[in-house]
């Protein structure tokens, strides 16, 4: 295989890049010393992709939600029984997760490392689905499901997640829901495998200590036994449009919690899908939310003083191709003040230039986070796979940080912030017998 | 295979004060801890509030704003204080990390600048010139407090197993009872309490300071002996927890509330269980029930009967106590709580499959092997085997053990684990549904 290489300016590490004969992309990067070994497999589908036109076929069809999650259970499962105790039987970890864009499975492992890349490729490459496998996993999904919405945060991002948008399928919960998950057979489950499990729709990302070239031959040679060495084709999307405005401004739900809770949602522009947006957009977000809302600024401090906030208050951005929605919140005893309080220190920030030592401090802060993140090989496997799919460069990262501008930082915080495009969801506690 | 040499190099510094070093460049990122003993008395909400003001300024630095920018400016060094249950003790944890300066523009001397700012930590927290908190902050902690622990009932799997806990021994055991302190507790603290108490921790507490980054043992020696300035303090005298008797019956407890899903946490105990039984033994048995994918309640009860989607154990050596805590629906109660006990028996009575041992053993050790790459995860890791005196120093040491652990003798130790207490958070319309279906 052909490699090519990106080194960070900021750390040194160094990426490896290449593709399998069979059109498969593959990353690497060397952790001299490093025990374990991640490896992630990971598809460029999620539970959003529920409208496709599949290879072969002229019509598009439209699948239960929560389908993706369901496959990705289900690909442990093969004729001989759950192949995830390949990896407990050698004491390795196995894991999988479906999110709204990427499915990824994943092991971690400190020897015996060609055996379970084997396992890796034969799990997410190779379908055996019966009905009666199906019928038994409907009932610990179904569990799973249930479980989720007993966590209160979970509840609320899927509400404010309803609120912001109309009919992306992003407003469904990655899951499904317990009828929803009824539909799926075994036929669709094949359909969808079929449809989006191709090399040139998955990446292989591996961080460890390995022999880059004995660990791409092998891959290399892996997904040539199982697709091939041709191109595949890949399932087309069908993009539904989504308006600008959001779905629903207010939601609120009762359930057992200690105290009210309440997270303000913003929905960003749609359709943005070029790496730089993403990346300016992304990095905009994460410092203006780290100068207004952190503990190094007035306004946390003025909120905890008056009880508005507890050690909880959170916020976060999602910046993807084609969904950008930004959140605010936590637990409190006044859900509608906070939620005036935080409106409207955003508008003013918006309006005024940013502190510049807040600023220095939060660039530092998050390109400390960012070098930071290279000492966990699990959870850089999953961002190098992210930056494949969304078609950035991992060490641009740093970089993108340091260099925006004040003015541009505001500017594009402002296209996330928009009042008009703001919803609101509180938690509150259950009055029994209601 | 897991490295032979120590895992951490061990420097008492003073009397009551130890020094654990691990020399290592292979992070970004340079971790200290200071871990520090009291004893677990009735003063916990004292000491919580003590920590939380520790958290919310230092002499030099005495408002939360100030420390926030600080940390910010070291690159996001992270910094926490918490106070812990640990082995029949409270301990205060002061954890710090930051970028090693290796990778920062002009290559800051970070790991100084962390251990001095931890110095400032020790020192308490930021007081006037009559050594007063200020009141504000200090009620504004409390206020946190209480919502802390009226918040423990919002993760419903980890408040069964509270309740479960509270069934088994008694709401006052101090096992059991709120880390923050009672909310009458909370509410009765006053601050010249906590800093009584807690600068005692800090002056008098036995110490153990964990370093992990590339400097030398000497250089961390030198590093901490300047910056944390722990002068001599009495070694700890512990006193271990005194355990309730055992059930003669089971008992079966169910609460209802606003859940989606029942939680069910079963706690089965040992009547004579001295604390001093073969912890690797244990660990090794517990794993083989519920550490894996191919334990015995995943493989059995969650993939077989399909009861459940989350399904764990958890065996505390300490107590000979297990607790086993799954999600379920009402009607699969009994049938769950049948399974879960076939397959504790099997365990207890030495009905374990080679495979099974083998899988367990080799997850066990993959842990060990991999343990390196994880600071944190070594240091908590050293410092519970370090407050359980336990002998191996090495992980290859440790390895060897878990390798030669003689599963035979399971009987012989957990043969008379028996189900104590049942507690099952049910849906308030359980029986409504039960009922109409």
């Amino acid at each position: 295989m052909k490699w090519r290489s990106e080194v960070s300016e900021t750390i040194g590490d160094e990426l490896l890049i290449s593709k399998t004969s069979s059109g498969l992309p593959v990353r690497i990067i060397r952790r001299p010393g490093m025990a374990w070994t991640s490896a992630l497999l990971a598809v460029d589908y999620g539970s959003i992709d529920d409208q496709f036109v599949a290879p072969g076929r002229a019509k598009a069809r439209k699948v239960p939600a929560g389908i993706a999650h369901f496959l990705e259970h289900k690909m442990f499962e093969k004729a001989e029984g759950d192949l995830s105790e390949r990896f407990s039987a050698k004491g390795a970890q196995a894991n999988a997760m479906t999110g709204h864009q990427m499915t990824g499975y994943v092991f971690n492992c400190t020897s015996d490392l060609e055996e379970h890349l084997e396992t890796l490729f034969t799990i997410t490459c190779e379908p055996y689905f019966t009905p009666e496998l199906v019928d038994k996993e409907q009932g610990i999904i179904d569990q799973e499901i249930r479980g989720y919405d007993d966590h209160p945060g979970w509840r609320a991002w899927r509400a404010l997640l309803e609120g912001l948008y109309h009919k992306h399928a992003a407003r469904v919960d990655i899951a499904g829901t317990s009828k929803s998950i009824r539909k799926i057979t075994a036929d669709l489950l094949h359909l969808c495998h079929g449809a989006f499990y191709v090399p040139r729709n998955m990446v292989f990302t591996l961080v460890g200590d390995v022999d880059p070239e004995a660990v791409g031959d092998q891959v290399d040679e892996l997904a040539r036994r199982f697709y091939g060495a041709g191109r595949q084709p890949v399932a087309e999307r069908v993009i539904v449009p989504e308006p600008e405005t959001i779905k629903k401004a207010r939601t609120r739900l009762e359930m057992s919690v200690s105290m009210p809770i309440t997270y303000l949602g913003f929905k960003g522009p749609m359709g943005i899908t070029k790496p730089k947006q993403l990346l300016d957009l992304d990095a905009a977000m994460t410092l203006f939310f780290e100068v207004l809302l952190s503990s190094a600024g007035p306004l946390h401090e003025e909120l905890y003083a008056e009880g508005l906030i507890t050690d909880d208050f959170n916020w976060s951005d999602t910046v993807e191709p084609g969904i950008a929605y930004a959140y605010v919140g936590g637990k409190t005893p006044d859900p509608k003040r906070l939620a005036a309080r935080v409106e409207a220190a955003i508008a003013d920030q918006l309006a005024k230039p940013l502190d510049p030592t807040r600023l220095e401090g939060a660039r530092r802060r998050t390109i400390g986070d960012f070098i930071r993140s290279f000492d966990s090989s699990d959870s850089l496997t999953w961002t190098l796979a992210e930056s494949h799919f969304q078609r950035w460069k991992l060490f641009d990262w740093p970089n993108v940080l340091a260099d925006i501008g004040e003015r541009r930082i505001r500017k594009l915080a402002a296209t996330m912030l928009a009042p008009d495009r703001t919803v609101r969801v509180e938690v509150v506690p259950h009055r029994k017998g209601s | 295979m897991a490295e032979s040499t120590p895992a951490f190099e061990v420097v008492p510094l003073e009397k009551g004060v130890t020094l654990h070093h691990r020399r290592s460049d292979r992070f970004k990122t340079e971790y200290v801890r200071v871990f520090l003993r009291a004893p677990l008395d009735a003063y916990q909400a004292e000491r919580q509030l003590f920590a939380a003001m520790m958290g919310r300024g230092t002499r030099a630095r005495p408002s939360r704003r100030e420390l926030a920018a600080h940390l910010h400016h070291l690159w996001g060094a992270g910094y926490g204080i918490s106070v812990h249950r640990m082995q029949d003790r409270q301990v205060f944890a002061l954890k710090a990390s930051t970028i090693s300066g290796r990778w920062l523009p002009g290559r800051p001397d970070n790991l100084r600048e962390l251990l001095a700012f931890l110095g400032e930590g020790l020192d308490g927290p930021a007081r006037d010139a009559n050594d007063r908190l200020d009141e504000e902050v200090f009620e504004q902690e409390r206020r946190q407090l209480l919502v802390d622990l009226a918040g423990r009932r919002n993760n419903k799997s980890r408040w069964a197993m509270i309740r479960l806990r509270e069934e088994l021994f008694g709401a006052d055991h101090p096992l059991v009872r709120p880390m923050h302190g009672t909310q009458e507790e909370i509410e009765a603290a006053t601050q010249e309490n906590a800093i009584a108490l807690g600068m005692d921790t800090m002056l008098h507490g036995e110490a153990d300071v964990f370093v992990v980054g590339p400097c030398t043992t000497k250089q961390a020696e030198k590093l901490v002996r300047k910056h944390l300035g722990l002068g001599e303090r009495k070694k700890e005298r512990h006193r271990k927890v005194e355990m309730p008797t055992m059930r003669k019956r089971v008992r079966s407890v169910r609460e209802t509330d606003a859940v989606e899903q029942g939680r069910l946490v079963m706690g089965f105990r040992h009547p004579n269980w001295t604390g001093k039984e073969d912890r690797t033994l244990c660990a090794i048995a517990d794993t083989v029930l519920g550490g894996t994918f191919g334990s015995k309640l995943f493989k059995n009860v969650r993939e077989k009967h399909s009861l459940c989607y989350e399904i764990s154990s958890q065996f505390d050596p300490g107590h000979g106590v297990l607790f086993v805590s799954l999600g379920i629906e009402s009607p699969n109660r009994d049938a769950a709580i049948k399974a879960v006990k076939k397959e504790v028996r099997d365990l207890c009575e030495g009905r374990l499959e080679a495979d099974e041992v083998e899988m367990a053993k080799l997850t066990m050790l993959s842990a060990i092997e991999g343990v390196v790459d994880s600071p944190t995860g070594m240091i908590e890791f050293f410092y519970q085997r370090h407050l359980q005196k336990r002998r191996e120093q090495s992980l290859d040491a440790i390895a060897r053990r878990i390798a030669r652990t003689d599963m035979g003798r399971v009987p012989d130790l957990l043969g008379d684990l028996r189900l104590d207490t049942v507690f099952f958070l049910d849906r308030e319309d359980a029986g409504a549904r039960r009922a109409a279906s």
